[in-house]
This record gives C-alpha cells, sequence and structure tokens, in this order.
C-alpha cells in the first residue's frame, strides 16, 4: 500500500487532543452515586496518574475514527497488478446497419451485447475497446472505468465501410500489450469453424435480402470509343454511367436505379434481376453539369441495407485528359506520345524522372514501376524493353470470378480472346493487382496486365513493352481502354480510401463531410491527403477560392452481401498471437506479460470513510443508549 | 411520590398468609390475642404437649390417666396464642433512590410483604421511614386491610435528603415509643457501618428482635458499572471524589462492607437478608425470607 500524501499523518496527533478531551470532560462530569462509603479506604489513596483518564467502548472508537480519518487523508492505494484484460471489438462496418425488421439492425444488438459485458466487469479488470471500420481503438489505453467504455459505445456509430476482425484483434492486441485473457467480439459474422478458447464471438446478423450498388464507372465525352455497342454514338455532351448492381437475395426482384442532379431527374431506368444474379445499368446523361455531383439512387422490393442504395460520381465536365509520360527512353516517349495525339481530347507532356505532378488529376504513363508507385494519381505502367522477350502470345481477358457475369474488365473491353498478338513480354511477370489479361506463350499463362486500386489511386501494369508494338490494334485498345478507367478514379472513389487533392499552398485547408462535420486540417503545402472517409457521400475540400470535391461511395460487395455473410476473421497460426495490420504479434512470455501490465490502482479513501461513517453510527448508537444524548 | 409503586399481587397475598413471623424469643410487648402460638402453661383449650411436674404446677394440669399408666407424673401443657408488635422501618434517604428508584419501591415492597405477613397473623404493625424530620410512622394496624392504608403512606416516600440512621433511631424510640416487640429495618445499608451498628444495637437493648434486609441493585454490587469516570458525588454527604480504580478492587470495597455488616448480625443474633434487585419479589418472600428464618 502507498500513501499519496505521507503528511497527513500528523493528523494522528489528534489522538492527543481526544486524551485531552476526555481527561478534560472526565474532571467536569459528575456522577450521583448512592454513597461512597464503601470506598472510604480507596479514596485515602492517591490514584495513579496514568488512571485519570477512563476510557471505554466510546474512547476506542473515537481513536479509530480519528486514525482512519488521518489515514483517509493520506490518500492510501492500494496497488496490484491487473487481474484480468478483456478486449471488446465492435463491429462497425456497413452491413451491421442492415434492417431486419421492426426497426432492428445487427449494430444495436451488438452494442447491446458488449454493454451486458461490461456491466459484469469485474474489479482490476481492464478493457480495451476497438472498432472494425475503420480499425480503430476507442480506447487508447487499457482503462478499468466501465463507465466511461460504455458511454465511448453508445456513442458509436456504424460506418460506411467494410471491416476486418481480425485487424481489429490485433489492433486491440497491440494496445494492450499482450494477447488478452478475453476477447468478446460483437459482429453480423458467422461463428467461423475455429476460434481460441478466449474468444467470443456473439453474431447478431440474420441473412436479409439486399440489393446493391457494387460497380460505378462514368464516362465523359472524351475522344473514346462507347461503351458498348447498344448505346448510340456518344456525343461530346453526352456521359455515360455503368451502374453494376447485384441481387443479394433468393429471389428475383426488379430493380429502379434513376440519376439526379441538383434535384433534377437526370435518367432512370428499371431492370429485373434474378436471385443472387449480377447486372449492369447504363444511364445516358444529357449534358450534365459538373458543378454539381450526380447523385444515383437504387430502389428495390427488398432492401436492407441503405448505404449501398446510393452512389455519387463527381463528373469532371472536361473535354480532355492531362497526361504526362515519363520515361529515360524517347522511344518509349514517342510511341506513347503518337497514341496519345490521336485523340485531341488528350493533352500530354513529357516529363524528366522522376516526374512532378502538376495536378492530382494527371496521368502518368511510364515504363518505371517505382515512380508509378510514388504518383499521386493514376498511373499505367509498361515494362522495359531490356527486360521483354518478343514472342507470338495469344491474349485472352480474365472472367472476373464468382458471379458467372460474361465479359471481363473494362480495360479489356474490345478485346477479342485468344487473338494472337506479337507481344514483347516482360521476362519477369509483375506482381501485385488483379489479372485481367493473361497471354498464352508456349502453353502457359502468363498474366500480360493486371489493375489495382491502391489507397484510391488506380494503377494498370502492362507486362509489355509498347515501343515493340507500336502500331498493334490490340495494344492501342488496351491503352485506351486503361486510360479510361485510370480517368474515371477521380470520378468516383470509395469509402476507407484517401483523398488526395491538389496540390494547395501551405495554410489550413477546410474539409465538409458528407455527415455535416466541418474539419480543419494543418496543410504545409503540396498534395493534400484526407484518411477519415468512412461515411459515404461528398467530400469538399477548400482552401481559399480553391475548391476540390470528391465523391466517396460504399462499394463492397462483402458487407453488401447479408444473405451469406463471409467471416473476415483469420485464426492466426499455431504459436503466434492475433495477427495485427503490421503482421503477427507473437504471444509474449508470461514475464514479459507481467513487466508489461501497468499496476492498477485502488484508492481506499472511499473504503475508510465508509467504515468511518460506520463506526459514527455505531458510537452514536452507543451514546443513545446510555442516554448521553 | 413514588408513582410506580403498586399494589401488592393477590396471588402473592395469597402465599404470604401461609407464612407466619418468625420469633426466636418472646419479649415484652407481646400481648395474649394474636395468633402466635407459643407453649406455655396457659389457660388455652388447645392442648399443646405433657412436661414433667415440677413443684409449683397447677395440680389441675395434671394428667391423672397417664400417671396411672406410667406411675409419674405429667402435666398437661396448652398452646397459647399471642399478639406481637412489629415496626416495619424503611429507609427513605437518598442513596436509597439511586442508582435507580426502583431500589425504594423494592424496599417498600417487602417491607409491604412483611407488614401482611405479620397482619395475617394478627399481629400489630406499624411502618415507619427513616428521613430527614421527625420521625412519623403509621397508626398500629391489626387488620389485614389495613395493607392499603400502609400502600398509600409508603407511596409518599421518595428517598430524599440524608439523616444518621443513629440519631434517627433515637429519635425514633422517644417519638414513637418504640419499647420491646420486633423490629424489620429495610435499608441498602451505604452508611458509616459503625453508625448502623450503634442504631441497631440501641434497638437490641431495648429489647427489640431486629431483623436486616439489605436492597443493592446489580450496579452497587458491581460498582465499577457506575463508577466510569468523572466525579462522583456521594448523594447523601454531597462529597466528591474522582474516584479512578480497578473494576476489582470497587467490588472488592464493596464486598467486604457488605460482610461487615452480615458478621454484625450474625454476632448480635440480628436476622440478616441481602436482596438484589434483579431477583423477583416473589422469590425473594416466599422462599429467601423463610430460608433466613425470617418467616416460617
Amino acid at each position: 500500500m502507498h500513501f499519496l500524501v505521507p503528511l497527513a499523518f500528523g493528523w494522528l496527533g489528534s489522538v492527543g487532543v481526544l486524551v485531552w478531551l476526555w481527561r478534560y470532560a472526565t474532571s467536569r462530569h459528575q456522577i450521583r452515586v448512592s454513597s461512597l462509603v464503601p470506598f472510604e479506604h480507596l479514596m485515602r489513596r492517591q490514584p495513579s496518574h496514568r488512571r485519570r483518564v477512563v476510557v471505554n467502548w466510546l474512547f476506542w472508537l473515537q481513536c479509530a475514527c480519528l486514525v482512519l480519518i488521518a489515514m483517509s487523508l493520506a490518500q492510501p492505494m492500494w496497488l496490484a497488478r491487473s487481474t484480468k484484460t478483456l478486449l471488446l471489438v465492435l463491429d462497425t462496418s456497413a452491413s451491421m446497419s442492415a434492417h431486419e425488421g421492426l426497426g432492428r439492425t445487427p449494430f444495436a444488438r451488438a452494442r447491446q451485447h458488449l454493454l451486458s459485458r461490461l456491466n459484469g466487469l469485474g474489479s482490476g479488470e481492464r478493457v480495451v475497446l476497438v472498432t472494425t471500420a475503420p480499425v480503430r481503438a476507442l480506447t487508447p489505453e487499457p482503462t478499468t472505468d466501465r463507465f466511461t467504455v460504455q458511454q465511448l459505445l453508445r456513442t458509436t456509430h456504424a460506418a460506411d465501410l467494410g471491416g476486418r476482425l481480425s485487424s481489429a484483434a490485433g489492433l486491440g492486441a497491440a494496445v494492450l500489450g499482450a494477447t488478452p485473457d478475453e476477447m468478446v467480439i460483437a459482429t453480423d459474422e458467422p461463428v467461423p469453424s475455429s476460434l481460441p478458447p478466449s474468444v467470443h464471438l456473439l453474431s447478431s446478423g440474420e441473412a436479409v435480402p439486399n440489393v446493391a450498388i457494387v460497380g460505378v464507372e462514368a464516362y465523359e465525352p472524351l475522344c473514346l470509343p462507347p461503351l458498348d455497342a447498344q448505346l448510340p454514338d456518344s456525343s461530346v455532351d453526352t456521359s455515360h454511367l455503368a451502374i453494376v448492381l447485384h441481387n443479394f437475395s433468393a429471389q428475383a426482384q426488379e430493380v429502379e436505379v434513376h440519376a439526379k442532379q441538383h434535384g433534377r431527374l437526370l435518367a432512370q431506368q428499371r431492370r429485373p434481376l434474378g436471385a443472387n444474379e449480377r447486372g449492369e445499368v447504363v444511364l445516358t446523361l444529357e449534358s450534365p453539369s459538373s458543378d454539381a455531383p450526380i447523385e444515383l439512387h437504387v430502389r428495390a422490393p427488398h432492401d436492407a441495407l441503405a448505404a449501398d442504395n446510393q452512389a455519387w460520381v463527381m463528373l469532371h465536365g472536361r473535354q480532355s485528359v492531362s497526361v504526362a509520360v515519363a520515361s529515360d527512353r524517347p522511344e518509349f516517349v514517342e510511341a506513347i506520345g503518337r497514341w496519345l495525339d490521336a485523340c485531341p481530347g488528350m493533352t500530354w507532356r513529357s516529363t524528366p524522372l522522376p516526374p512532378h505532378s502538376n495536378t492530382s488529376d494527371e496521368l502518368l504513363v511510364t515504363d518505371q514501376m517505382s515512380q508509378a508507385l510514388a504518383w499521386p494519381g493514376a498511373a499505367l505502367v509498361y515494362a522495359q524493353a531490356e527486360r521483354t522477350t518478343p514472342s507470338l502470345a495469344h491474349w485472352l481477358p480474365a472472367r472476373p470470378d464468382g458471379y458467372g457475369v460474361a465479359g471481363s474488365h473494362i480495360v479489356t473491353t474490345y478485346l477479342r480472346p485468344l487473338e494472337p498478338v506479337a507481344t514483347a513480354i516482360a521476362d519477369t511477370p509483375s506482381s501485385g493487382g488483379e489479372p485481367v489479361l493473361w497471354a498464352l506463350r508456349n502453353g502457359q499463362r502468363v498474366p500480360l496486365v493486371r489493375v489495382q486500386i491502391d489507397q484510391g489511386r488506380r494503377l494498370v501494369s502492362c507486362a509489355f513493352d509498347p515501343t515493340a508494338m507500336p502500331s498493334s490494334v490490340p495494344a492501342i485498345v488496351l491503352f485506351f481502354n486503361s486510360v479510361r478507367w485510370l480517368v474515371t478514379s477521380q470520378m468516383v472513389g470509395s469509402t476507407g480510401e484517401p483523398l488526395i487533392v491538389g496540390p494547395l499552398p501551405p495554410g489550413a485547408v477546410r474539409v465538409e463531410r458528407p455527415d455535416g462535420v466541418v474539419e480543419r486540417l494543418a496543410h504545409g503545402g503540396g498534395m493534400v491527403r484526407y484518411d477519415a472517409t468512412d461515411h459515404a457521400g461528398v467530400y469538399r475540400l477548400s482552401q481559399g477560392d480553391t475548391v476540390e470535391a470528391r465523391a466517396v461511395n460504399m462499394i463492397d460487395s462483402l458487407e453488401s452481401n447479408m444473405q451469406q455473410r463471409t467471416s473476415t476473421w483469420a485464426t492466426p497460426p499455431a504459436g503466434r498471437g492475433i495477427s495485427s495490420p503490421a503482421g503477427i504479434v507473437p504471444a509474449r512470455s508470461a514475464a514479459l506479460r507481467e513487466a508489461a501490465s501497468p499496476m492498477h490502482r485502488l484508492p481506499l479513501a472511499p473504503w475508510l470513510i465508509g467504515v468511518i461513517v460506520a463506526l459514527l453510527l455505531i458510537e452514536w448508537r452507543l451514546y443513545v443508549r446510555r442516554g448521553r444524548v | 411520590m413514588t408513582s410506580s409503586l403498586r399494589p401488592l399481587d393477590p396471588v402473592l397475598l395469597r402465599r404470604l398468609e401461609a407464612l407466619q413471623l418468625a420469633v426466636r424469643r418472646m419479649r415484652w410487648g407481646s400481648t395474649l390475642g394474636g395468633r402466635y402460638a407459643i407453649n406455655r402453661r396457659g389457660s388455652s383449650v388447645e392442648f399443646a404437649d405433657y412436661t414433667p411436674y415440677t413443684p409449683g404446677d397447677d395440680i389441675r394440669s395434671i394428667d391423672w390417666n397417664l400417671y396411672a399408666r406410667l406411675d409419674r407424673l405429667y402435666v398437661k401443657t396448652y398452646q397459647e396464642e399471642v399478639e406481637l408488635s412489629v415496626e416495619v422501618m424503611i429507609d427513605a434517604t437518598a442513596s436509597m433512590a439511586l442508582p435507580t428508584p426502583k431500589k425504594i419501591e423494592r424496599a417498600i415492597e417487602i417491607a409491604l410483604c412483611l407488614a401482611y405477613v405479620a397482619l395475617a397473623g394478627h399481629h400489630r404493625v406499624r411502618m415507619s421511614a427513616v428521613a430527614p424530620g421527625t420521625p412519623h410512622a403509621t397508626p398500629w394496624c391489626t387488620r389485614r386491610a389495613d395493607l392499603t392504608r400502609m400502600t398509600e403512606w409508603a407511596a409518599h416516600l421518595t428517598g430524599r435528603g440524608a439523616v444518621s440512621m443513629m440519631e434517627w433511631m433515637r429519635r425514633a424510640q422517644a417519638g414513637l415509643r418504640m419499647h420491646g416487640g420486633h423490629a424489620v429495618v429495610i435499608t441498602d445499608g451505604l452508611m458509616p457501618p459503625a453508625e448502623l451498628f450503634q442504631a441497631l444495637h440501641g434497638l437490641l437493648m431495648q429489647r427489640v428482635e431486629m431483623k436486616l434486609i439489605q436492597v443493592l441493585t446489580p450496579q452497587e454490587l458491581h460498582p465499577s458499572r457506575i463508577f466510569r469516570g468523572g466525579v462522583l458525588v456521594d448523594s447523601e454527604s454531597g462529597r466528591t471524589h474522582e474516584l479512578a480504580y480497578g473494576a476489582e478492587e470497587l467490588e472488592r470495597a464493596m464486598l467486604a462492607h457488605n460482610e461487615r455488616l452480615a458478621r454484625f448480625c450474625t454476632r448480635n443474633g440480628i436476622l440478616f437478608a441481602q436482596h438484589r434487585l434483579d431477583e423477583p419479589l416473589e422469590t425473594f418472600a416466599l422462599k429467601t425470607l423463610p430460608s433466613r428464618g425470617f418467616f416460617e
């Protein structure tokens, strides 16, 4: 036990005062007795000095009170290592907001589960609360204050994001500094087949039907071919929106999609979707304005989640695309430049390495992967010539997996399957991203084109050298398809991915969020990065007269599929701790956990005060019985 | 007035009627007519016993039938009932009201029990109070119904003031004309022993058969319960003392004082009984007093 104010023990001197007061009271208190005659021989003796204070239970009670008061003033603290650690994981992903009828949502049930668990929190039990979307620790450090944690739970809401349970668990373990003694996960995901004994997963989700927007692509009138043959020839004033819908239910539904701008209906379409069917709706927008986002809404008879029923698209309304070509090979710049010159809607410049971005909308075309990864905007990367081998390969567009949709990625539009193309293919295939185009060479499939979206930035990597085939039609079609896909990244974003705008001069940047919250960012100049895109809608970043608007949408098939939910819990390898976003956190030894766990302070003053009050009540009762009141 | 003094329980009274005052020896003051039976060669009609003939006995008392059988002379004796004079003195000084007024109330109740037994035995009973001022007493009572009058008189006793027992006895003997008979003193005995001894001795000199009943509370027998610090004030003398002694010392002192009283009574043929206030009155009157020789 420790005392925060040891000097308070000086109050023990009050015991001496008490003794003096008793002595004084004794000398003043007169007791009438029947007779002193039997004690006359005693009265002739002088009583010893130490017997001059006659004490009884009241005196000792008062002494005890004074001692306890002195101890309370010294603020004793009982230091003990916390007995138990508890990690609470609350799934705040978009699917938790699904309406399951009668106003119930999985999130409300999950939150109630955790609140109930906190009601049974033992003294000294340390708690960490983390959410999955975004992965964040609501308690920056372990706490024993259950009221604070309950309040955090009550003020937390689901986000328009997908979440990952094991990532949140890893973050919680990192905050605790060790594997928690108990982990409680409240989610709508199904219980995985294998869970550690200390992990309790409370699944509160039910299978409900849902129709969701799972993809949006906007095509502005550039000198680009129309999306498909069914559409009329595009005009310079016409934009197209390709909305991919999925019916996550066991019954067919008639889905209605409409696009509005400034409250004005621009286009609408109805389309039947079979059970668990994915389909595409293309809306043609006549002369849309570029000063406001296009709002897309989807309506279906049976739909549980509202967050994936709407999307926003920012049309830039420009007639040209800015492209920067960066390479240390003049033939590369020349070949790409010739392709770009074929389209008046594209303006391009050659920039030396390392390339510098003029705007966040500028597209980079290079043969240096490192430069593409450092580029703030979208990039198209080709292989370097010295690392390629010419061959006649059959190009095969990849089929998306899982949904049986005919067709392929936008990047491979108009490419005929198994078309033989003389290609200088990279000796070392690129890695990273989803292969959308394969090359069949010598009986082997080689990934030729990969696409990836990394933190909101789109990247297309082509494992062949364009300078070896500058007149190849498939290569040119592939080039323009890639450009089209890369350009739309600025028009449609996803929740959870950072927004990158600029460059802006140094100074405060004002951020208006879709939920109405306004934030101010301190900006030191250059590109502005905003990470908190957890709500779908339009984000406006402004500095002075400069305003940059970005649309962010909740597009996540995993979250939208509430008919067949998927578990995002990954069991760590045996002998390892819980996986964390940074990797695997190894399970610590007991000694290290002991050293890492902080001491738990239990103030004893309230208990002492309770004892003092009890003693005073006893004393009062004794006084009443003795008739001294 | 002792407001909580209640009349004796009728059941207790009926049981007291079966008792008789025990008399060791006849004294002057006993007159014929009472119910106390003594064997004496008297003229009563109730045969008592045979005694050998001694010259001077009435020859009419000789039982000739017995002489014919035994060839010896025996004289018949007869029971003679005499009336006793019983003085019941109640200590009504201030010490009798401490530590609780119940002490003097109990003393009064004991006095009434004794008086009733005497009245039931057709004796004369008078009740007096040892208190400051002129000694006063009830008139002589001979009937059982006089108990009510005695009760009303005793109800005014409150335990107040201080008086020397010896001085009071002296004045009472003169004022109340005490001579002979029986006397019962009911007191707490918390006075200088010499003073009490002299008072009792004075009555003994008057050929009064004495009985002493000491009434004490349990707290007085265990003084540490009362003497818990502070300044003690003697209720009668007004003396003060800051008594701070151990419980054992105080109890020993009280025990020694009471034993001294008991020894004096034993040496002087005075019946002595000590009553603790927590002992029921019925037990004391019906069992303790007969066992101590107060009743038969």
